[in-house]
Parts: C-alpha cells; sequence; structure tokens
C-alpha cells in the first residue's frame, strides 16, 4: 500500500513579480516501509516538497495537485486537522537541527511537550516516554541528555533528538530533510541507520531528501532524482547507481569524487530558476544529446521496467550509461621533495582558544610538528573540531601560535590584527569554506580579484592583462566581474575566491573546505578548476577537507587529525590503501562512496561520549575498538612506520619502540 | 526635478514611513531657513504693548512674559535645535565609528582598555551626565554640541564595535590581509561600508532623542542662554504660567518640538523597515 501519493504538484511561490515555479508536476508514491530518497542540486525544489507534504509552505503559495498521506488528502485539511495532521501522520526532521530546536528549553522539556500534546498522559509517563525515544535514537546517557539544552550537544546529538522528536508520535510518513549535512562521515552513517531501522520497525513510509547521492544510496530502496522542479529519473537504488539513464543523472553520478581515483566530470552550467510551468526539457541548456523535442515539449515522467520511470527523450543507452571517465593520474609523492628544505615548518605547535574569566580554554592544536615542502599538494583530513581549519589559518599567517614555533623559507607570515604591525604578507593566499561570504558584499567582483595585485603597485594596464588572464583560467565569466557577491551562484562566487588567489602567484595556497557548501556538480567544476590551475601553477597547495574521496583525488600526502594532533601522516596512497590507525581506518570505513558502498573490514569507532571528560594518554582512548589499558596512560607520538608512514599508535605501529619500552611514558603536563 | 518627484512619487508609494519624515524634516529645515521672511517680529524682539496677550492678528500665537512673539521664536527656535542635535548627533557617530573600529578590529588590551573607559561614561545616566558636563562646561550652543556629543558617542562606539567584531571574522578581511592590504584601508575599504548600516538606522532616532536632551538641558537652565530662541527654554519659561489659563507659552512650542521629534523618529524606523524588507 502506498503511503505517500503525490500525484502531479505544482507549487509556485514568492511575490506576483518575481514568482518562481519551484515544482513542476511531481508524481511520487512511497509505499510502507520503504525508504526512497529525493536527490537534486540546490534549488531543485527538495525542501519545497517536503513543506508542501508537511503544510509548511507559505499561504501566498499557489498550489496544485493532489497529495494523500495515508489516503487523506492532506492539501484538503483545515487548521484544526492539519495540527493533528503533522506529526502523527506525517512528521519532518528539519535541516540544521541545532536551529531547528529551540534554545532556551531542556531536550527533555521539548520532547515531553511534543509526546503530552498527541496523547494526554501524566507528566511522568511522557517523561518515560521520552527516555525511551532517547534511548531508541542511540543516546545512552538519557538523564543527562534530558537536562541539557540543544547548543550544550553536538550537532551528531542534536540530529539524533531531531529524529527523536519527529517519531515520537510514530507517524507513518517521516521525512528527513538533509539529516546527514555537515555531520563528519562516522556520524553520517550512524544517523542513516536510525532512520533506515525506524522504517523496517514501524513499517512506515520514509523520504529522505539529500544533495549528497553517495550517502542516501547505502539505505534507500529507490531514488529519484530532482531537476528544476520535476522528477527526471526514479529507479531502484542499486540500478539507478549502475545504470543511469537520464542525462542528468548520468552527470550527478560522474560528478562524486571516486575513491578510486576516477575523474569528475564537470560542465560550467547552472540549474535554472523557472518563473513558469516550463514548456521545455529544463535540463536542456546543458544536455549534449538535446534535440529539437526537447526545446519544444516537456518530457513526461514515463515508467519504464519494473521501477524505473524516466523523463527524457533521448536517453542514453546501456552502453553510454556504465561509461566511465578516464582514471586521473595522482602524480605520486616523490620521496625526494621531502630530502629539501621545507618551505614551512611547524615544531612543537599548541593553539589555546583562550577561555574568559577563569576558564581553561580549548586546545585547538596540540603540541604538532609539520613540514610542508615546495610543489606538494598536502592534504588535512579530521572531522569538525580536529583543529584542521586553525591549522590552516597558522599556515596561512593569519593565526599565531599560542606556543611552538614556525620556519621556514615563508617567515613573514605576520597578519595577525594587531596596531603595532602593519599585514606583511610573502605569497600566501587562501581559499574559504564559504564562498559568498570570503567576497566583500559591496565590492564588484573584479575590485576582489586584483585586490592581492594592489601591494605591488603596477601600472593599470598589467594589472587588467593579470585579471583577464586570470579569470579565463579560473572559468569566470567576464559578465559577472561588475556585479556584486550576493548575486552570484556558490560556484561562481568559489570560482573568483580562487581567481583571486591564484592572481599574485603565491607560494602557497591554503583551500579550506572550498566545496563543503557546494553541490556535487559545482564542487566537480571547482575540483577541476583547482586542480588545472595547481598543474599549470607552481603553488604548494594544502587542502583541508573532510571528504576523503576529494583529498585523495587532489592530494599526493596526507596527515589525518584528530583532537589537535596528527595521528597518521604519509602519501595518500600509504594512508588510504594501507590506514594503521583504528582512526584512519574507522573513518575510511565510513565512507560511503558510489564506488564502494560495501562496508569495509575495518571496525567503527565506537560513540563518542558526550559528557566524558577528556581521558590523559591516548586522545582515542575510550573510543577506539582496540585500545588495552596501557593506551589510558601512555601519549602517543608520531613514529615511522614505514619511511615516509607516520603513525601515532604504538598498538597498531608494532614497527616502532613505543610499543615495548616507552609505554610507561606519562603525560607531561 | 521632474527626478526629484519620480523618487517622491516612488517613496510615497513604497516607503510611507521614509516620505513622511524626510517631508516633515524637510518642511522643519525649509521653516528655518527662511524664518526672517516667514516671521514679522525678530525671536528677541520685545513688543511692550503686547504682554502675555492670546493669540490674535496682531501676534498669531501670542506673545510671552516678556512680550516676545511665540510664533517667530518658534521658528526661529528651529535653527537652534537642528542644527545641535544634527552636528551633535554626527560628531557622536564620528568620535563612535572611530572608537569601535580601533576596539572592535584590533581586540585584546586596546578593546578591553576603550571598553572599560566607555563603561565609565555609560554608568551614569545619560541625563545626569549630560546635566553634569553642561553645567561644568557652561550654557552655550558649542558646549551643548560637545555635551550631547559626549554622552551619545558611547553607544555609536558599541553598535559599531559588535559590527565591526562580526565583520572582522569574515572571509573577505582575511583575504585582505592575506594580500597585504594596511589596516588603515582594510577598516576603510572592508569595514566601514559593512559595518555602518545599524548606525544609519539609529541616528535619525538619535537626533530626535538629541532635541530632547537639548530642551531638557535649556528647560532647567543650563542650555542656551535665556533671550535666544529654544524649544525647551521656551516650554520651561512658559510652563509656569499654564495654571493661569495661558497655554500658548508651552503648548506651541512643545507641538513644534514634538513633531520635530516624530519626524526623525519615522525616518529611523523607515530605515528599518527598510533594511528589514531586504
Amino acid at each position: 500500500m502506498n503511503i505517500l501519493d503525490i500525484q502531479d504538484l505544482r507549487v509556485r511561490v514568492g511575490p506576483a513579480e518575481k514568482q518562481v515555479s519551484a515544482i513542476n508536476g511531481v508524481t511520487l508514491k512511497i509505499a510502507a516501509g520503504e525508504v526512497h530518497a529525493l536527490v537534486g542540486e540546490t534549488g531543485a525544489g527538495k525542501s519545497m516538497l517536503a513543506k508542501s507534504i508537511m503544510r509548511l509552505l507559505p499561504e501566498s503559495a499557489l498550489v496544485s495537485g493532489k497529495i494523500f498521506v495515508n489516503g487523506i488528502d492532506c492539501l484538503e485539511l483545515n487548521t484544526k486537522e492539519v495540527t493533528n495532521y503533522r506529526g502523527s501522520v506525517a512528521s519532518i526532521a528539519l535541516q540544521n537541527p541545532r536551529s531547528s530546536l529551540s534554545a532556551t528549553r531542556t531536550i527533555g522539556d521539548q520532547l515531553v511537550d511534543r509526546i503530552s500534546n498527541r496523547t494526554k498522559v501524566s507528566k511522568t509517563t511522557a517523561r518515560l516516554a521520552a527516555k525511551n525515544l532517547l534511548e531508541s535514537v542511540g543516546i545512552s546517557d538519557t538523564r543527562r541528555t534530558m537536562e541539557a539544552f540543544p547548543h550544550q550537544m553536538s550537532g551528531g546529538m542534536c540530529q539524533r533528538i531531531m529524529i527523536a522528536l519527529a517519531i515520537s508520535s510514530k507517524p507513518s510518513l517521516l521525512i528527513a530533510d538533509e539529516p546527514t549535512n555537515s555531520l563528519d562521515a562516522t556520524l553520517t552513517e550512524n544517523i542513516l541507520q536510525l532512520i533506515s531501522d525506524y522504517s523496517k520497525k514501524e513499517d512506515a513510509a520514509v523520504l529522505i531528501i539529500s544533495h549528497d547521492i553517495a550517502s542516501v544510496a547505502a539505505i534507500s530502496d529507490k531514488i529519484s532524482v530532482l531537476y528544476a522542479g520535476s522528477i527526471v529519473e526514479q529507479n531502484a537504488t542499486t540500478d539507478l547507481l549502475g545504470d543511469p539513464r537520464h542525462p542528468y543523472t548520468k552527470m550527478l553520478l560522474d560528478s562524486v569524487p571516486k575513491m578510486n581515483g576516477l575523474a569528475v566530470f564537470s560542465d560550467l552550467g547552472s540549474m535554472p530558476i523557472l518563473s513558469d510551468y516550463p514548456t521545455n526539457c529544463a535540463f536542456t541548456s546543458r544536455c549534449n544529446r538535446a534535440t529539437d523535442a526537447c526545446h519544444e515539449s516537456k518530457p513526461a515522467l514515463i515508467g519504464l521496467f519494473k521501477l524505473h520511470s524516466l523523463a527524457c527523450f533521448n536517453p542514453l543507452d546501456k552502453e553510454n550509461a556504465k561509461k566511465q571517465l578516464p582514471t586521473f593520474t595522482v602524480t605520486p609523492f616523490s620521496k625526494v621533495s621531502t630530502d629539501k628544505n621545507p618551505l614551512l615548518s611547524l615544531k612543537s605547535l599548541t593553539f589555546i582558544y583562550k577561555g574568559r574569566f577563569g576558564s581553561k580554554g580549548f586546545k585547538a592544536l596540540d603540541n604538532l610538528n609539520l613540514e610542508v615542502y615546495e610543489g606538494e599538494n598536502l592534504g588535512i583530513v579530521g572531522e569538525s573540531g580536529s583543529g584542521k581549519s586553525t591549522l590552516g589559518r597558522i599556515l596561512s599567517g593569519l593565526e599565531k601560535a599560542s606556543s611552538g614555533q614556525v620556519s621556514g623559507v615563508v617567515v613573514k607570515l605576520k597578519l595577525f590584527r594587531n596596531i603595532f604591525h602593519e599585514p606583511v604578507r610573502d605569497d600566501v593566499q587562501m581559499v574559504f569554506q564559504d564562498p559568498i561570504m570570503t567576497l566583500d558584499p559591496k565590492m564588484e567582483v573584479w575590485r576582489s580579484i586584483i585586490e592581492p595585485l594592489l601591494r605591488q603597485n603596477l601600472p593599470k594596464s598589467s594589472i587588467e592583462e593579470r585579471l583577464s588572464k586570470i579569470i579565463a583560467e579560473v572559468r569566470v565569466d567576464a559578465s559577472l566581474l561588475a556585479r556584486r557577491p550576493r548575486t552570484l551562484s556558490g560556484g561562481q562566487a568559489q570560482r573568483v575566491g580562487i581567481g583571486r588567489a591564484v592572481i599574485s602567484n603565491p607560494m602557497i595556497i591554503v583551500f579550506d573546505e572550498p566545496t563543503s557548501q557546494l553541490d556535487v556538480t559545482t564542487q566537480a567544476q571547482i575540483l577541476n578548476v583547482i586542480r588545472e590551475n595547481s598543474n599549470s601553477k607552481t603553488f604548494t597547495s594544502v587542502y583541508i577537507s573532510h571528504d576523503l574521496a576529494t583529498v585523495k583525488s587532489i592530494c599526493d600526502r596526507v596527515i589525518v587529525m584528530y583532537r589537535g594532533k596528527i595521528v597518521e601522516s604519509g602519501s595518500v596512497d600509504q594512508v588510504f590503501n594501507n590506514p594503521v590507525h583504528p582512526y584512519t581506518r574507522a573513518m575510511l570505513a565510513s565512507v560511503r562512496t558510489l564506488d564502494n558502498s560495501e562496508a569495509r573490514e575495518w571496525e567503527a569507532l565506537l560513540p563518542e561520549d558526550q559528557f566524558l571528560p577528556l581521558q590523559r594518554g591516548c586522545i582515542l582512548f575510550g573510543r577506539c575498538p582496540d585500545s588495552v589499558s596501557a593506551c589510558q596512560n601512555t601519549t602517543q607520538v608520531l613514529l615511522p612506520f614505514d619511511e615516509s608512514h607516520l603513525v601515532a599508535c604504538s598498538k597498531s605501529n608494532p614497527g616502532s619502540p613505543v610499543g615495548k619500552s616507552s609505554i610507561s611514558e606519562r603525560e607531561s603536563e | 526635478m521632474h527626478k526629484l518627484y519620480q523618487v517622491a512619487k516612488r517613496t510615497f508609494h513604497e516607503e510611507k514611513l521614509v516620505f513622511f519624515g524626510v517631508s516633515i524634516l524637510t518642511f522643519y529645515f525649509l521653516v528655518g531657513l527662511l524664518a526672517p521672511l516667514l516671521t514679522h517680529f525678530g525671536p528677541t524682539e520685545i513688543d511692550f504693548e503686547h504682554f502675555l496677550s492670546a493669540p490674535d492678528s496682531s501676534h498669531l500665537l501670542g506673545t510671552d512674559g516678556n512680550g516676545m512673539d511665540i510664533l517667530s521664536r518658534t521658528i526661529y527656535a528651529i535653527r537652534v535645535d537642528l542644527l545641535v542635535s544634527v552636528v551633535s548627533v554626527s560628531i557622536a557617530v564620528a568620535i563612535g565609528i572611530i572608537i569601535g573600529c580601533i576596539s572592535g578590529y584590533f581586540g585584546g588590551t586596546i578593546d578591553t582598555a576603550l571598553m572599560r573607559l566607555l563603561d565609565i561614561f555609560q554608568s551614569f545616566p545619560t541625563f545626569i551626565l549630560a546635566l553634569s558636563i553642561a553645567a561644568i562646561l557652561g550654557p552655550g550652543i558649542l558646549n551643548l554640541i560637545i555635551v550631547i556629543a559626549i554622552v551619545n558617542a558611547p553607544a555609536y562606539a558599541r553598535l559599531v564595535r559588535s559590527e565591526v567584531k562580526s565583520i572582522v571574522i569574515q572571509g573577505y578581511v582575511d583575504s585582505a590581509r592575506l594580500s597585504g592590504i594596511k589596516h588603515v584601508k582594510i577598516l576603510i575599504a572592508h569595514i566601514l561600508p559593512n559595518s555602518l548600516l545599524p548606525v544609519r538606522i539609529i541616528a535619525p532616532l538619535n537626533c530626535g532623542w538629541a532635541i530632547l536632551t537639548l530642551a531638557g538641558l535649556s528647560f532647567l537652565g543650563l542650555g542656551v542662554p535665556i533671550p535666544e530662541a529654544e524649544w525647551g527654554s521656551m516650554i520651561g519659561a512658559g510652563s509656569n504660567d499654564v495654571v493661569s489659563g495661558v497655554w500658548w507659552t508651552s503648548v506651541v512650542p512643545g507641538v513644534a518640538l514634538v513633531a520635530c521629534i516624530f519626524g526623525f523618529t519615522i525616518l529611523g524606523e523607515g530605515f528599518q523597515e527598510r533594511q528589514r524588507k531586504k
């Protein structure tokens, strides 16, 4: 039986003169016990669809079509019925859980509210039910969690609580809007498992909305691909991934970075924002198979074979669907380069975010040693909070280390805000995470790009010459130059960001998660621009990311960070194909990419206990599946596993002398 | 002229608050500017035949106890009140921007020192502080401007500081630093243009309050010296007569004062509205 049945849904939102046709004829059915993933780029109408089902659209929205949930025509419900419908029939786990939870009330109060609203039960019963709910979403310390406020919880915990709220009254349809957005790989897996468990246990329909096709693929039964408000292809997950027939599906899949080093496909197109119900296929402008028919009429979604539906006049044939892009050859990290003097070397570097009024502060980097060599592409990976961004800021000179020293060829790194020192720059540039906020909102794009040249007092003509050369290299259209950043798309803005970073021919460029806020297709564009530029220019790059696949495709040496320390370092090949440290292994095991969705043999980490104080000894103690009692008292140091491959784990690194003798070395703090 | 009309028409339809705010203030400005043409009497000219006379054909809004024309005095007072409020608020904004930028941009010890200094100023109720500084400096328009600027500056400094603090961590400031741009240039090119928005909303409101402060000081005799026309001192002088039924000496300047503050207030709210719409 179909729990959710959407028939030709069309939604238009916005004021009359700037109307956006967000959903253009979506027909979708989800059966009981089915996990259905809806994927698409930003602006495809994914969240708008969820809002339509939950009746959360603004009053002014123009809606036509039918949405049946459990046989209830939800668009016809009156205000009172909607209140009952939300939560008990259909329920949603909203995007950005931390800001979607009330900041001023404890988790317990919010859950109890939700439970006692539906069923008239005593407060004690409701609290008990709330505790059970928390347990069912995998939170063990329910007593303390009930008393905690959302800001005290990590992003993963908030997402669990959000799901607990959504399933509190056992809805027959659960919608999860970007449930794994901005979560680390290790957490992503747990959260998705929770959602899929709920569907199996309660025989409920689940709609997962995501832009990350790789992660949802692991748990979904079917996938629908949404483009400009229309479903273009729908199929059982394995068939869709292995045999995509719509050119857009193929493009989407090809854009996902792979662990096996396959090149990512990219084009410079972007999804149109429609103002009216389209009369043609919205994908035509980016499609190389488009014919006259595609320009003239909109293809309907037609059921083909078994679960497969497709909306395309010229679908790919089987051969094309399987065609893979050529393998990208990574320049191997050669031992030779380490013999040279490093460009930058950090010695026993510690960075502490100062606490106020007597609080101890937070140690973001802890006694860290690192060398950056000329010409290399160094990757820094780790989960959020591991200190990788702080390290990037110290490497670029924007932040001053609390202790330790920075030396090397680039020593004039004094960019801190000090009234007695003007910024002294020596050829380090940075590309930041949020591309639009990185450009001054009041400045035209071209001014932003040429800013690094201003210091050199070049004549106007040569600046103009450089500008036109650079914008061609980073594929920024000249028509964008006079615009303000707010009117750019994320991808355009990030290309501008890269343009301004490379224009002054810097020695080092630090990329701080440059693609983490972008869609996969846009990410592919950016990665290709970065790769082309690093091939044609001579800069050394430091690439910070939590996405292992992109690091693997771009870097030649990699360091893995955990809680401010380097736990493993070596060439990409060494670290990714022969990981030694339990943390690296767990991280790699949790990666879901399209080409290795089967689980690796390595064990996952134990869940992090929110309230456990920091242990002495090994930083991973308590989470490490292999830990022995000796680990609790041993400070781990980076020691060679083989030649250039360093690991900070005495247990997994038998080659190191630490395994035997210095195990009793105490942390001297 | 045609363009002005177009802009006015558009503002009237889309931003009523801004339109009426600007209209009221323009009216005051023009009346104040053209004061000699609009009045028969000088602001301090004494008519020995009319003391405390009710509004009639010779004195449209009556005269006060000294035989001075209330209408003329109310009109000439616009010059003093608008001048003091606008100039003092501008100075306060300038001081606030400088302190706020230095404090928010450099942070650390400089920030702490400046903020503690502002704490000292802000620990007094505004009006009491104005009163004491005015008492020290003595009456006079220039002194009043200084007093009102000093009492208002700390609020701007804090406002600008908090804005600067949130802008300083933005990527474009880091990019500018990486490009070796000098501090002053970063402040002027990147930080100021992006941090002045709340100032633009508060400043017009503040002009209204400044007039109120000025009127308050004058009412208490610490403001503009007596024969000079000023709304606050006029209300102060006339307030004693209200009980005996002579209302015009205080009500007329009072209405002028309220309407002017109203103009500033709705202008400020109009700016706020405009921001909210964006």
